[in-house]
């Protein structure tokens, strides 16, 4: 494993993320977590490209200790804080996690939210302005607050 | 055997047998480690009372030693009662405790769970009847298990379930309720239903 010089280990290796991996009992938990945490967000802003991003995880491949494990499980995290990773979906695909426990189910989760979920038209009737149109990609819709609108 | 070879199986020496002997044993350490070096991960045979197989996984990666790199701050969870019972061990998690006599990683799936409780005979008890041996299964905000334990007491002085759970990777606790990093999520409560047979089992669920 070799970090980059600008990333610095001690906003990554925190005592919060080495508790999440420690007692993750699930990768949807491990997600959830890691996702909200500090750590990830500054790997995510340090790296500034998702290729970056996902060379760096190629060299995390096969964790040789419980540290690369940690760097690998946050590497791969941080890939759900990136708004373009839809370009680099073949990628992300064809990368070996199989040494990584769990990481084949988080890859699958990271790949089905890039996935568009929705498709709304949604016609502003009351404020005088028909035929607007909204693409949502990525977002989930609550079919009572539409109605609402409507 | 040749005294001459010094055990270094390479010089191909009359006589010799280390160069079988090493062939055999890089032929045994294939099947017991992968590509990387690492100890592979194994599956046992688990099944319910009624003959299903339960998924599981007992991951070896890593020695007690790497896994204690992650050791963290416990004075936050001592604070609110819980206590440590054991030490790291990857082997085994909070369902491996749970439903498997912490010998394998028990599936987390919601299918498995749920497979388990009803075919080990588990029905769901109110919180104020749930008694010692009883079992908790801690639910995300998706219905998904999170987590699972046994319970071993109640506290005296708040009347709050102590629990023994596996904490993924890291140690066995025993812990209040909702002390534990799932402690705001749902938790229902089990306990094994009285039954004599199968067929009164499988007429009664």
């Amino acid at each position: 494993m070799e970090i980059p010089q600008r990333l610095h280990a001690q906003f990554v290796e925190t005592p919060s993320v080495k508790e999440v991996i420690l007692f993750s009992n699930t990768p949807s938990f491990l997600v959830n977590r890691l996702r909200r945490d500090n750590a990830v967000s500054y790997l995510a802003e340090t790296l500034n490209t998702t290729e970056e991003t996902i060379n760096f995880l190629d060299t995390l491949v096969k964790p040789t200790n419980t540290t690369e494990l940690l760097w690998a499980y946050v590497t791969l995290v941080s890939l759900f804080l990136r708004d373009d990773i839809g370009n680099f979906k073949d990628r992300i695909a064809s990368i070996d996690l199989s040494h990584i426990q769990w990481g084949d189910e988080i890859r699958s989760d990271l790949l089905a939210e890039i996935t568009p979920t929705s498709f709304q038209k949604v016609e502003y009737h009351g404020i005088g302005i028909a035929d607007s149109h909204l693409d949502a990609t990525n977002v989930s819709v609550e079919p009572k607050k539409l109605e609402a609108v409507r | 055997m040749n005294e001459k070879c010094f055990g270094l199986g390479d010089r191909n020496l009359p006589k010799c047998e280390c160069k079988d002997l090493f062939e055999r044993f890089n032929l045994q350490m294939t099947i017991l480690l992968d590509s990387s070096g690492a100890p592979r991960h194994k599956q046992i045979e688990v099944q319910t009372r009624l003959g299903s197989s339960i998924d599981n996984i007992q991951p070896w990666h890593y020695a007690p030693f790497e896994w204690n790199q992650l050791d963290v701050d416990w004075s936050k969870y001592q604070a609110l009662g819980a206590v440590r019972v054991n030490g790291v061990c990857p082997v085994y998690n909070c369902h491996g405790l749970t439903f498997g006599s912490r010998r394998t990683q028990v599936d987390w799936s919601p299918a498995t769970i749920s497979m388990i409780l009803k075919e080990d005979g588990f029905e769901e008890i109110p919180y104020r009847e749930a008694k010692i041996g009883n079992v908790v299964v801690y639910y995300g905000d998706d219905g998904k298990p999170e987590h699972s334990g046994v319970l071993v007491g109640r506290q005296k002085d708040y009347d709050v379930a102590l629990v023994w759970s596996k904490w993924g990777k890291g140690h066995e606790v025993v812990h209040p309720l909702g002390a534990c990093l799932w402690g705001g999520m749902q938790t229902l409560f089990y306990r094994i239903r009285e039954w004599k047979s199968h067929n009164d089992f499988m007429h009664n669920s």
